[in-house]
């Protein structure tokens, strides 16, 4: 019961959060990269599901994420198909496509799915580059606001309202997974895959699941950034982009929403941080980046989280409560 | 009718022949012990029963079916479970979670209801929650159930591995040395763990080096050597054995001891 309701005031307090934000942006610029931000740590909190619970790597979720923009793109504003609709509709072609990748592949042990997600992505670049017809080719296309029954949010806040919704959905969905019979049992094939499966735990069936349910996450949020930036390009699609979801997702600490939202944060605010230095900003953020995993290698919020316990109550740490589950 | 039955089974890794033509059977509620010196190949024969091994001859039958096209997992879901000699607990979950897991077969939940965290959720969790804390008890460990099992000592992860294994409520239970890393007022505990699972309706097959709890517990014992079944009957039949005399018992028994002790 006391978790219970630690979880709802984290939730309210997370809520909260989202919804004083835009108050505080001074201007649209501030409140477009808020809503950047959000929307990254929606693809982060679902590959952190499939990285931090379930150890395995995916390096298409840019891929997925495009798809799912480009399903809004097309289906919404080239065939008016409603927004909701169309969003559901990219999700559900994921889906399918993460399943049957992930049926053909998780059985076998080994980083098999981080090089056919890797070569998925290049595919789905090609494909989005070269079919001018349906995609607009490398220039991109433009897309419509999120309309629920013809109304919409002003643009730039609706863009934001979009992806703090999409965010807190997800942040919903993924901490209700953790402490359940599936959660832990993605929690234990992480730990030992044969441990797991002595315990009738059927391991390749569980990888498929969550493989999905990671790659759906990176659809919506792919969706949510055509309705919010206006437009897509196949560069959404690239292959640095999965690897950035992934630096996010281990920066900000494995196995932690927090930190997943962490590592998000971080990595779209330093390049913004460091923008008046114009070509030395990869460079600068690339130096932090290593700091923060030289001094902090198991990620941000799991390593704050355990200092925080030293610090506050030396004798917790035998309690090993640090799980970094909120 | 026997609950186990190995008939006719080989083994090999390369030159090496771990197992050759293995024939027992275990009937129901027996404490059934395999014994042998280091590399007789005892543990080959658990994960040749448990599925991670698929055996180059022979059979494994389990209540009248044949196991052979069954993985762990699914061998799991018709009433085997194991502990491992090389502990296999799952580190980075607490002592309570680890056990938890243990009751997943007798579980149903999946993703969607999780994910939406429907009210049975919380039922299964309470549940697997209260179901969890007596497994620990009945192994000594419900003051550690907060800590991560990572954090805990050999010999209490030996017996967290056993209570994880007994949450799923097997009709078979394979321990593999569970008594090494225990001092020897732990080992007599474990004996009379041993003997409650039994009488609790569990089968239970147990591989040990401590010759004292094995010739205290087994109601049959079975010797292999060198991969080969060197003698089967009554603990005493066997501890009279010339042959398993010679080849384990006389000779290695002190040293055996002492090397299971720091194992
Ligand atoms: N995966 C493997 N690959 C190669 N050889 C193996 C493997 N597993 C076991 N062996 C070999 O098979 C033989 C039997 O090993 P096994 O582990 O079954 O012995 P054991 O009776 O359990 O020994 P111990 O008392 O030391 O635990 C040994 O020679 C061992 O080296
Ligand atoms: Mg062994």
């Amino acid at each position: 019961m006391f978790r219970l309701k630690r979880e709802f005031i984290s939730l309210t307090a997370f809520a909260a959060f989202l919804i004083v934000l835009p108050l505080l942006m001074p201007n649209a610029y501030f409140l477009d990269v808020a809503t950047k931000t959000i929307i990254n740590a929606i693809v982060c909190v679902g590959l952190n599901l499939l990285l931090g619970y379930a150890g395995q790597i995916s390096l298409g979720h840019a891929a997925f994420f495009a798809l799912g923009g480009y399903a809004t793109a097309v289906l919404g504003s080239r065939l008016s198909v409603p927004a909701p609709l169309a969003m559901l509709a990219g999700a559900v072609l994921v889906g399918v496509i993460s399943y049957v990748i992930g049926r053909a592949l998780l059985h076998l042990r080994g980083h098999y799915l981080a090089m056919a997600t890797l070569g998925f992505g290049a595919i789905v670049s090609i494909i989005l580059n070269r079919e001018l017809a349906i995609t607009g080719g490398p220039d991109g296309m433009p897309v419509g606001p999120f309309q629920i029954a013809g109304y919409s949010l002003p643009s730039a806040l609706g863009g934001y309202v979009l992806a703090a919704v999409g965010l807190f959905i997800a942040v919903k969905l993924a901490t209700s997974l953790i402490n359940t019979r599936a959660g832990r049992a993605l929690r234990a094939i992480n730990d030992s895959e044969i441990a797991a499966a002595t315990l009738g735990i059927e391991v390749a069936a569980f990888k498929v699941k969550v493989f999905v349910i990671s790659a759906i996450f990176a659809s919506i949020a792919g969706s949510i950034f055509a309705h919010a930036d206006r437009f897509i390009t196949p560069v959404e699609a690239n292959f640095l982009r999965s690897v950035e979801f992934v630096a996010m997702v281990v920066i900000g600490g494995l196995g932690s929403v927090v930190g997943a939202i962490v590592g998000a944060i971080i990595f779209t605010l330093l390049p913004q941080m460091f923008a008046h230095f114009e070509e030395f900003r990869h460079v600068l953020t690339g130096a932090l980046l290593i700091c923060i995993m030289a001094f902090m290698p198991s990620g941000v919020v799991p390593t704050l989280a355990s200092l925080w316990v030293r610090w506050t109550e030396p004798a917790a740490r035998e309690k090993g409560s640090v799980h970094g589950a909120a | 009718m026997a609950l186990l039955d190995v008939t006719n089974v080989s083994l090999a890794f390369g030159g090496v022949k771990a197992l050759s033509e293995i024939s027992f059977a275990v009937n129901e509620g027996e404490i059934f012990s395999i014994i042998g010196p280091n590399g007789a190949g005892k543990t080959s024969l658990f994960n040749v029963v448990g599925g991670v091994y698929i055996p180059d001859q022979g059979e494994v039958h389990f209540a009248g079916d044949n196991l052979r096209d069954l993985s762990p997992a699914k061998r799991a879901a018709r009433g085997i479970q194991r502990t491992f000699q090389n502990l296999q607990t799952l580190q980075s979950m607490t002592v309570l979670e680890n056990v938890m897991v243990g009751m997943h077969l007798r579980q149903s939940s999946g993703f969607i209801s999780a994910l939406l965290g429907l009210p049975r959720i919380h039922e299964e969790n309470e549940f697997a929650v209260r179901a969890s804390m007596e497994f620990l008890k009945t192994l000594n460990l419900e003051h550690l159930s907060r800590q991560q099992a990572g954090t805990l000592p050999y010999g209490a992860q030996k017996r967290l591995e056993i209570a994880r294994a007994l949450a799923a409520q097997p009709k078979l239970l394979l321990l593999d040395e569970p008594a090494a890393g225990l001092n020897p007022q732990e080992t007599i505990e474990m004996a009379e763990v041993i003997r409650r699972i039994a009488k609790q309706g569990t089968t239970v097959l147990l591989v040990e080096h401590d010759m004292r709890l094995v010739m205290d517990v087994s109601d049959r014992v079975f010797v292999l050597n060198f991969g080969r079944a060197l003698a089967c009957g009554t603990a005493k039949q066997v501890s009279s054995n010339p042959e398993v005399i010679e080849a384990y018992l006389g000779v290695e028994t002190p040293e055996e001891n002492s090397r299971a002790a720091v194992n």
